[in-house]
């Protein structure tokens, strides 16, 4: 009888486990139904009350390539487009093509989305994010506010 | 908002000096960081063993003979004050969303992994290339979130500029257009030696956490010299 409750309880927890999991995937991604999806967005815990970073990942499944024209966000009214040159300079994106069976990342040092006079962000909160693309349909994802020095694994 | 035109505003000043460092560049260790493509002039022989996961300088840079102002207020005369430690050098500006802060959350998670001998070391020492807008307190604040003993410097734009030069780094006054206040910021790290005061090894912005916890106890050893 013991050893089924045990067994009943290693259950109960593994089955908690997967569906935590599962949701857990459930908000780090979002489908637009195109074959576009966002996975892995975050956002670092602003040191500068004035400015934040947003990162994310876009796969494109699909057979054609995307275009993504801009990112709105619930964190501020002010969010662009930019990438980081290795010069020591940053220039505005207007756009970002996403190729066909390809993915293209917001990353550290790279693309990433300036988010301007944030709300005040802590981590633990969310931040919205919005991507809009052409001639597909926009996807919204909830990205976590992470630690300031937070690095995705593998990552740059 | 930003056009292209600030930007090659900056190559074209960065063209020179970058040249000359390139060239002085002996080798780049193999370390599976991929190279941002500015840096792809780097003459680079995979073979040359090198201790580190740094780009090492053959002919090393010397640590800028500079006062600035530190988060406190005072005078900080940088050769004196960061004599004996292992210095670890920056330009950049509290309102970067991106390259700025990754690389001070980088150097702090690499100093966390470290026994406090080896951090007690090491000075990171952050100066502003936004001297308008980076008062002492907003470094102190915006330092703070990473490591309070990072070590933050502002002071006259033109002496913070010929700083940055003695050492490759080409900043450019800060240009407002229209809505957008136009920054640039050091695309690099250098490291000095505590004792000759010389960088050795520079680090891209590219360099990961683990590359600078590899390389810091050696730099410590004195394996530079």
């Amino acid at each position: 009888m013991r050893r089924l409750s045990l067994v009943l309880a290693c259950a109960l927890v593994a089955g908690l486990g997967i569906a935590l999991l599962v949701a857990g995937r459930h908000d780090s991604a979002a489908t637009g139904g195109t074959g576009l999806s966002v996975v892995g967005a975050y956002v670092p815990q602003p040191a500068s009350p004035d400015v934040a970073a947003a990162y994310f990942t876009v796969r494109n499944n699909g057979g054609t390539a995307a275009r993504l024209t801009g990112v709105r966000t619930d964190a501020s009214h002010e969010a662009m487009m930019h990438r980081s040159d290795a010069g020591g300079g940053m220039q505005m994106v207007d756009s970002v093509t996403v190729p066909a069976h390809g993915s293209v990342a917001f990353a550290r040092g790279g693309l990433h989305v300036m988010i301007t006079n944030p709300r005040r962000l802590r981590q633990g909160d969310s931040v919205r994010l919005t991507l809009t693309f052409s001639g597909a349909a926009p996807i919204t994802v909830t990205a976590p506010v992470t630690s300031v020095d937070y690095a995705p694994p593998g990552s740059g | 908002m930003r056009s292209s035109g600030g930007r090659w505003r900056v190559c074209r000043l960065a063209a020179p000096i970058l040249a000359v460092l390139m060239v002085a560049v002996v080798s780049v260790a193999g370390c599976g960081t991929s190279r941002p493509a500015g840096a792809a002039a780097i003459i680079s022989d995979p073979a040359t063993r090198s201790p580190y996961r740094g780009t090492v300088l053959q002919v090393p840079l010397k640590e800028p003979d500079v006062r600035l102002t530190d988060t406190g207020g005072h005078t900080f005369d940088l050769r004196a004050r960061t004599k004996g430690k292992l210095t670890l050098l920056y330009f950049g500006y509290t309102h970067c969303p991106d390259v700025c802060p990754t690389t001070m959350a980088d150097l702090a998670a690499t100093l966390r992994q470290l026994p406090a001998a080896q951090q007690a070391r090491i000075a990171v020492v952050f100066v502003t290339s936004d001297p308008a807008r980076d008062t002492p307190g907003v470094i102190r604040q915006w330092l703070d979130s990473f490591n309070a003993s990072f070590i933050g410097l502002t002071g006259p734009f033109p002496v913070i500029q010929t700083a940055a030069k003695s050492v490759g780094v080409p900043i450019v006054a800060p240009v407002t257009k229209g809505n957008d206040y136009q920054v640039t910021h050091g695309a690099e790290v250098l490291a000095f030696d505590p004792t000759d005061q010389l960088a050795h090894v520079v680090y891209t912005s590219g360099t990961t956490s683990a590359d600078y916890a590899h390389d810091l106890p050696v730099l410590l050893s004195g394996g530079a010299s």
